[in-house]
């Protein structure tokens, strides 16, 4: 939550009401629910109304669970998405509501089989697990695997250089199950077994998927994916004038850009 | 000081001893060379070998010596001292001493022998022998000397006798400065090349500019950017209170730099590379400015030339085509036939080029000039004015902007064309599309006649009687109305008719005389284009699909109406946004630049024009027809050959007579 200046370099910002009203509310969650940690992840632009939502884990970074809130005082927590549900809702692009109960008609393929329409809410959830999986990142080294190959957090992590910064290499998508892949040797020259633990995004495929900007005179790196517009990731190393600081917030529309190869 | 002096006399009790002797030899030398002598010296000479023993009394005649001049006292001490240092490191460095001898008594042989040398001179001779350098590394005995009672001095060290060789070696290594080339264990110190200072000195500039320009308020309109700030905040819309100053400050440079009479932020467009920040800027215009602000107005148009000449090459080109765009449509075409002028015979592409349409020339969509820079605090680039065909090309594609200007678009269909004007099409869009004003806050001007006798949009004022409305009230989406031209189709906001006056300049080798024809029909055919009035409300935009085109909400859930900004934004463009408090209300564009086409399945998807009609195969002449093509055969076609073959096969082995014969015409019908 201090890292809200950061935010607009992405152009967006939280308004000191949702401040004031997230700061108070999400302690209060993770008191309620008996989290450990519990962060903002990002706000889903709606037409009438905004979601924001939250996102909690105890041990497992990546068995979080997530909670929603329109107003930033009550949170409720978003149901889990079964895969054929992902894929009926990957199909949506229209705008959120803003609504949880909004539904969705669904196209189905198979002619005379109607599905069952798509609540906001589930669809909200499913975008979610998506951005995650797709675009959410970690730079380098900010997350390390112990023997027991367990992921903890590097509190450590002094950030990246100067010439790493620029690199898309050293940046992580930040997601489990990720199989390091020795094949040549290349491969093996600067692997860390213990920092390497996940992809990396320079082989994200259209090239250019990323947004890779250098803000404040190179003390701050920014990324933003142009394939879940509004993904907005920062990172910032740690000098004699300031603290090591990275994070990324979710501000956009939940809509995937499905134009992205006519337009680069 | 005293208290030090004599410790340190104490401790160097034994060594003074030897280096008063030496001293006074010499001077009994010079004194053996001298017959005539003042009694005085005599005197001074006995209490000095007197001091030899007694150390207090050494004192005292140095205190004699120096009656005259303190310095000199120093340098007696420092002479003393030095001397002293010498004796000490005679195992440092054996050679010294003889030289010191040798140049002495150079010296006292230069000076002619009736000459009296006074107790000063001496001390002169001494000194000017000390503070010779030395070839190897150029320093003297005398600096060196008087630099370690300098710090001995200072560190006020009990023993510095028993550890004057440390401290010597000391002083001479912080003498050691690896600035020269060739010495020893030299760290060259590499000048840091940061951007981040970079970016401090550039953003340190606009804070040096506002200075000096204070008081340089001549009736300029410049919002209040930082007052706004505050209101797009509380939308969520941020570029950071620091950066939103130093675009502030930057623009009040270019306000000044440029002249420009009223100037607004008109948003950020995100690139891949580089982002972009754009100021819309209302030019002086010559007719109205030379009433009111003279002469000084025409130097700022001339200043104003010359900043464009300077300006990069990318807007040179674009000032260039655009004139000549204006001046002779047909000189474009000529230059591409040019450009595509081949070497060898290719068909001519029959591409019927619609006649260049006059550009809007301070009206329109090109009323404001554009501003854009990369970086808060760089230079700004005057964007060109837009140019209808670019404008409606850049409604057919959708690209990613890069950041660089003259970054070259690729797209179909072609843009043929430079990002900048790209991004110029783009703004007037938006611009077009998503500034609104509270209705009532701008009135049609009357004065230059009645809306009835123009076609185009009239000209508008700013009310005077214009009342804030209250924030209720600008919650209600039919309080809000345009107040920029809707671009018609045609990418101008006064429509034209395309084929009225510029038919008789079609001269142009490529157009046949049927395609004359054929728009000599179309021209009766069309209609003028027409869009939604001037100062329409907004609320009768055209619903973006199932979702209305424009949204209002309060910014706060808790705040009192009357403090409580409203939000409008626009679906259509999503980025843009219009913050409204009472009186106070702005747009601004923070976005990628990109419209929102839909919302359903299938408009989400950006459908690029389909492409043209493949063009027949060229054939260079007619008696090259024997090569024709044959259509492949169908699955069916093969299997039934194959099974022709099959047949053939057995009747080979039935009948083996004439088996070769068959065998080839088969091979034949391959």
């Amino acid at each position: 939550m201090d890292d809200i200046n950061y935010l607009s370099l992405g152009g967006f910002t939280i308004n000191y009401e949702d401040r004031a009203g997230l700061n108070s509310s999400l302690r209060i969650l993770k008191d309620a629910e008996k989290y450990e940690n519990v962060s903002l992840w990002g706000r889903i632009l709606g037409v009438q109304k905004d979601y924001f939502v939250a996102q909690c884990w105890n041990d497992d970074i990546f068995g979080r669970k997530y909670f929603y809130s329109t107003d930033t005082i009550t949170w409720l927590q978003l149901p889990e998405v079964t895969d054929d549900e992902l894929k009926d809702i990957s199909e949506i692009y229209s705008r959120f509501i803003g609504d949880p109960s909004y539904e969705y008609q669904v196209q189905s393929s198979v002619p005379n089989n109607e599905k069952e329409p798509i609540n906001e809410e589930k669809r909200l959830s499913a975008v979610i697990k998506m951005i995650n999986y797709d675009v959410e990142i970690v730079p380098r080294g900010a997350y390390y695997q112990d023997r027991l190959k367990r992921i903890h957090f590097n509190y450590k992590f002094k950030g990246l250089s100067e010439k790493e910064m620029i690199d898309l290499s050293s940046y992580f998508h930040f997601r489990s199950g990720f199989k390091l892949s020795l094949d040549t040797i290349e491969d093996r020259i600067d692997i860390d077994q213990s920092i390497d633990i996940f992809d990396n995004i320079e082989k994200d495929k259209p090239n250019g998927i990323w947004s890779l900007q250098v803000e404040n005179g190179g003390s701050t790196v920014t990324l933003r994916s142009l394939l879940w517009p509004g993904y907005f990731f920062f990172h910032t190393p740690r000098s004699d004038m300031r603290q090591c600081k990275f994070g990324s917030m979710y501000n956009g529309f939940g809509i995937k850009n499905i134009n992205l190869g006519v337009m680069l | 000081m005293s208290e030090q002096d004599r410790s340190n006399e104490a401790l160097n009790a034994p060594s003074p001893e030897t280096e008063d002797i030496n001293a006074p030899i010499e001077n009994n030398e010079e004194q053996e060379g001298n017959g005539e002598q003042d009694l005085n010296n005599n005197n001074e000479n006995e209490k000095e070998e007197k001091s030899s023993d007694d150390d207090k009394s050494k004192d005292e005649t140095a205190a004699e010596n120096g009656e005259g001049n303190e310095e000199k006292t120093e340098n007696s001490e420092g002479n003393t001292e030095n001397t002293l240092g010498k004796e000490e490191k005679t195992e440092a460095s054996p050679v010294e001493p003889k030289p010191v001898e040798e140049t002495v008594k150079k010296v006292t042989f230069s000076i002619p022998k009736d000459c009296v040398l006074t107790e000063t001179e001496e001390l002169l001779v001494a000194k000017t022998f000390l503070m010779k350098n030395s070839k190897k590394t150029n320093t003297n005995t005398y600096d060196h000397m008087s630099q370690i009672i300098m710090s001995i001095l200072d560190s006020k060290i009990e023993n510095a006798v028993d550890i004057f060789e440390t401290l010597s070696t000391q002083v001479k290594k912080k003498k050691f400065v690896p600035d020269s080339f060739n010495s020893f264990g030299e760290f060259r110190y590499v000048k840091e090349t940061n951007t981040e200072l970079e970016d401090a000195r550039v953003k340190i500039e606009l804070f040096q500019n506002e200075n000096e320009e204070a008081h340089a308020d001549d009736g300029n309109e410049i919002p209040d950017l930082m007052s706004l700030y505050n209101l797009f905040e509380w939308a969520g819309l941020s570029l950071g209170k620091e950066e939103t100053f130093l675009i502030n400050a930057s623009m009040q440079k270019l306000m000044n730099e440029k002249g420009l009479k009223s100037m607004r932020f008109w948003g950020k467009i995100y690139g891949t590379i580089k982002n972009y920040y754009i100021v819309e800027a209302d030019q002086k215009e010559e007719d109205d400015d030379e009433e009111v602000y003279g002469d000084d107005d025409i130097v700022n148009q001339e200043e104003e030339e010359a900043n464009l000449g300077d300006e990069n090459e990318n807007e040179n080109e674009n000032e260039n085509n655009d004139n000549k765009n204006e001046n002779e449509g047909d000189e474009n075409e000529v230059q591409e036939s040019q450009i595509e002028e081949p070497e060898y015979p290719v068909p001519k592409i029959k591409i019927k080029k619609p006649n260049p349409l006059s550009k809007e020339i301070k009206s329109g969509i090109n009323k404001y000039v554009y501003y854009v820079c990369n970086y808060v605090g760089g230079p700004w680039y005057r964007l060109a004015d837009v140019i209808p065909e670019k404008l409606q090309l850049s409604r057919k594609i959708r690209k990613y902007f890069t950041g660089e200007l003259n970054h070259e678009i690729i797209s179909y269909p072609p843009f043929e064309g430079s990002e900048a004007q790209y991004l110029r099409c783009q703004i007037a869009r938006i611009s077009a599309a998503t500034t609104i004003c509270p209705a009532g806050y701008y009135v049609f001007d009357t004065e230059d006649g009645e809306p009835e006798d123009t076609d185009g949009p009239q000209p508008i004022i700013v009310s005077t009687e214009y009342e804030a409305l209250s924030n209720d009230q600008l919650l209600d989406l039919s309080n809000w109305v345009h107040h920029v031209p809707y671009i018609l189709p045609q990418g101008r906001t006064l429509w034209e008719n395309p084929f009225g006056s510029e038919e008789d300049e079609e001269n142009d080798e490529e157009n046949s005389e049927e395609e004359d024809n054929d728009e000599e029909n179309e021209a009766e055919k069309v209609e003028p284009e027409t869009g939604p009035q001037l100062l329409s409300p907004i609320s009768q935009d055209d619903e973006n699909d199932d979702i209305p085109s424009w949204v209002s909400k309060f910014c706060s859930r808790t705040l009192a109406p009357q403090f409580n900004p409203v939000c409008i934004s626009s679906t259509r463009w999503p980025g843009a946004h219009t913050v409204a408090l009472s009186d106070k209300f702005s747009s601004i564009y923070i976005g990628d630049g990109m419209k929102c086409y839909g919302n359903t399945y299938l408009s989400a998807f950006h459908i690029p024009q389909p492409l043209t009609a493949v063009m027949s195969e060229y054939q260079e002449n007619e008696l090259d027809k024997e090569i024709t093509e044959q259509i492949d055969p169908t699955v069916e076609e093969e299997r039934a050959f194959e099974e022709e073959q099959a047949e053939k096969l057995r009747e080979k082995e039935e009948d083996e007579e004439g088996s070769e014969e068959e065998e080839e015409e088969g091979s034949d019908e391959d």
